[in-house]
């Protein structure tokens, strides 16, 4: 072994200098070391790729494991150079001792470890106060909702459209689907501002109201177009698909029973956006088809467009079509 | 299908899911926490794709930080989730240049140059890392996971895979290491060639 070989730093002691394992004063050494031998700092480079790049990997896969668990179709990550330096920022807001647990300001610090060096300095937060004082704001409004109204255009154009639907009456079809044949109707509330009769979640469920604005029955379906408003936009727009057929163009297929559950699409208002399935329920008031959609989130701009496919017992169910959007509140204060 | 019961885990009871490696923990927290988390997005230039994709994140990034010991549970769970996911967001616009909405300019805003490490770590040096881990399979991409990830001991490793003893997981890492490295080294002098 040459001199030269004698003084190259062990494979080992690189592996754990490429891991972060060694103290300080050691990790300076080496990096001083390979600073001035390139035989060394290629091994260190190939150390850090494979170890850098080994746990790159393993975030992705379980990010892809989350994702498949929670049917999430999204497949562009964002960096994950970009998302390691911002968890460095968190652990160190949790260094501050400043770090609400909800509203409580925990009593003692904590001791702080930063993760990633280089950028994470330049994403240092003074504290994590605000954090918890915005997460908390955002909880608040969920338990309390403010009352939401239509306004403008959409409300001018529901109320053109109002008398003539107001007579309207749709006796429905008999039903297609088996399931949907055993099922008996739900009772119905008198009013559509009765006791709720589904199951009340305030963290997941926006309740929404809507019209049924068409009508389009054969033999064997009966097929309704909805109007759903969300905030103050609204767009209208009728499918007329067989239960469990696809998304066509701005279509989507849903499948109504009463009380069971639906899926409707929701577009947001930019036309590139991916629709997205929203699991909801539906049951009758008075002569309002009323639909409770189990949203994450919704927003003044979001517009949900659904195609319905009402299948009931034969004879058992009419709904009247009321001509006009009695509101639509949701729980998460979201809503303007 | 309905969505998961939201309000059943206490965070005592996620870490603990976590620490024993399930993670259905994280399917439960990601049904909890998505809509705070959500809105911000959605506030502030995302899309509900942008917004899975933060939290899922952020996440990953508890499930590291829980499985190596590094976290500190200070705040809640939610607090962490959203605090990250704040700033993953914040550097994903500032990275793309795009519009930092104003409500949070009042943080600090992390800026979209590289660093030194993230130069380092170019999406390009680690899609070749990745290619070659998936070309070299398992047991010997589980092996590096559990080292360099999990930070597992050769003894953890070698109960975990079934090697005979931790000797056998640390002499297995060595070869698995070298057939990784020659890999990389094809794919590099394939591109440079190529």
């Amino acid at each position: 072994m040459s001199t030269a070989d004698q003084n190259h730093i062990p494979p080992e002691l690189l592996e754990e200098a490429a891991c972060g394992h060694l103290a300080p004063e050691r990790h300076a050494a080496v990096e001083a070391h390979c600073a001035v031998c390139p035989q060394c700092r290629a091994a260190y480079d190939m150390e850090l790729r494979i170890a850098r790049g080994t746990r790159s990997w393993a975030r992705a896969a379980l990010k892809a494991r989350i994702a498949a668990r929670v049917g999430s179709p999204r497949s562009t990550p964002i960096p994950w150079t970009q998302i390691v330096a911002a968890a460095a920022v968190v652990l160190v807001i949790a260094g501050t001792g400043i770090v609400y647990q909800w509203l409580r300001v925990s009593p003692e610090p904590s001791a702080t470890t930063v993760i990633s060096a280089g950028s994470a300095d330049s994403l240092i937060a003074p504290d994590a106060a605000p954090v918890a004082r915005e997460l908390a704001d955002a909880r608040t409004k969920e338990t309390a909702p403010p009352p939401i109204t239509l306004k403008g255009a959409v409300a001018e154009e529901q109320s053109a459209g109002q008398a003539k639907r107001e007579s309207e009456t749709f006796a429905l079809a008999p039903a297609a689907a088996p399931d949907a044949r055993d099922e008996a109707p739900t009772p119905v509330p008198e009013t559509p501002q009765a006791a709720d009769p589904l199951p009340k979640n305030a963290a997941s469920e926006f309740i929404v109201w809507g019209n049924i604005i068409g009508a389009d029955e054969t033999k064997d379906k009966a097929v309704r177009t909805l109007e759903i408003f969300a905030g103050e936009a609204a767009v209208e727009t009728r499918g007329a698909q067989m239960q469990g057929a696809r998304k066509t163009g701005t279509q989507i297929s849903t499948r109504f029973t009463v009380d069971q559950e639906v899926i409707l699409g929701m577009y947001r208002r930019d036309a590139d956006s991916r629709p997205g399935q929203i699991p909801a329920r539906v049951s009758r008031a008075g002569d309002t088809v009323r639909i409770v959609l189990l949203l994450d989130s919704l927003l003044p701009d979001d517009v949900i467009r659904a195609a319905t496919v009402l299948t009931f017992p034969p004879d058992s169910l009419q709904i009247r079509v009321p001509g006009k959007v009695i509101g639509i509140r949701t729980p998460t204060g979201f809503l303007p | 299908m309905r969505p998961p019961l939201l309000f059943l885990n206490s965070d005592a009871r996620i870490l603990d899911g976590i620490r024993r490696g399930d993670e259905s923990a994280l399917e439960a927290l990601y049904a909890a926490h998505r809509r705070p988390i959500t809105a911000l997005v959605m506030r502030n230039n995302g899309t509900l794709d942008d917004a899975a994709d933060v939290l899922q994140d952020a996440l990953v990034i508890l499930w590291e930080r829980v499985r190596s010991g590094r976290y500190e549970h200070t705040a809640a769970i939610g607090t962490f989730l959203y605090a990250t996911a704040r700033n993953i967001w914040l550097r994903h616009l500032a990275r793309s240049r795009r519009e930092i909405p104003a409500d949070l300019q009042q943080h600090d805003v992390p800026h979209g140059d590289p660093s030194p490490l993230e130069a380092l770590e170019s999406d390009e040096d680690l899609s070749a890392v990745h290619a070659a881990l998936d070309a070299l399979g398992d047991p010997c991409r589980a092996l590096l996971v559990l080292f360099y990830w999990e930070e597992a001991s050769m003894d953890e490793a070698a109960r975990t895979l079934g090697f005979a003893n931790a000797a056998t997981a640390k002499s297995k890492k060595y070869q698995c290491k070298e057939q990784l490295k020659r890999l990389l080294r094809s794919s590099r002098d394939g591109h440079e060639h190529g």
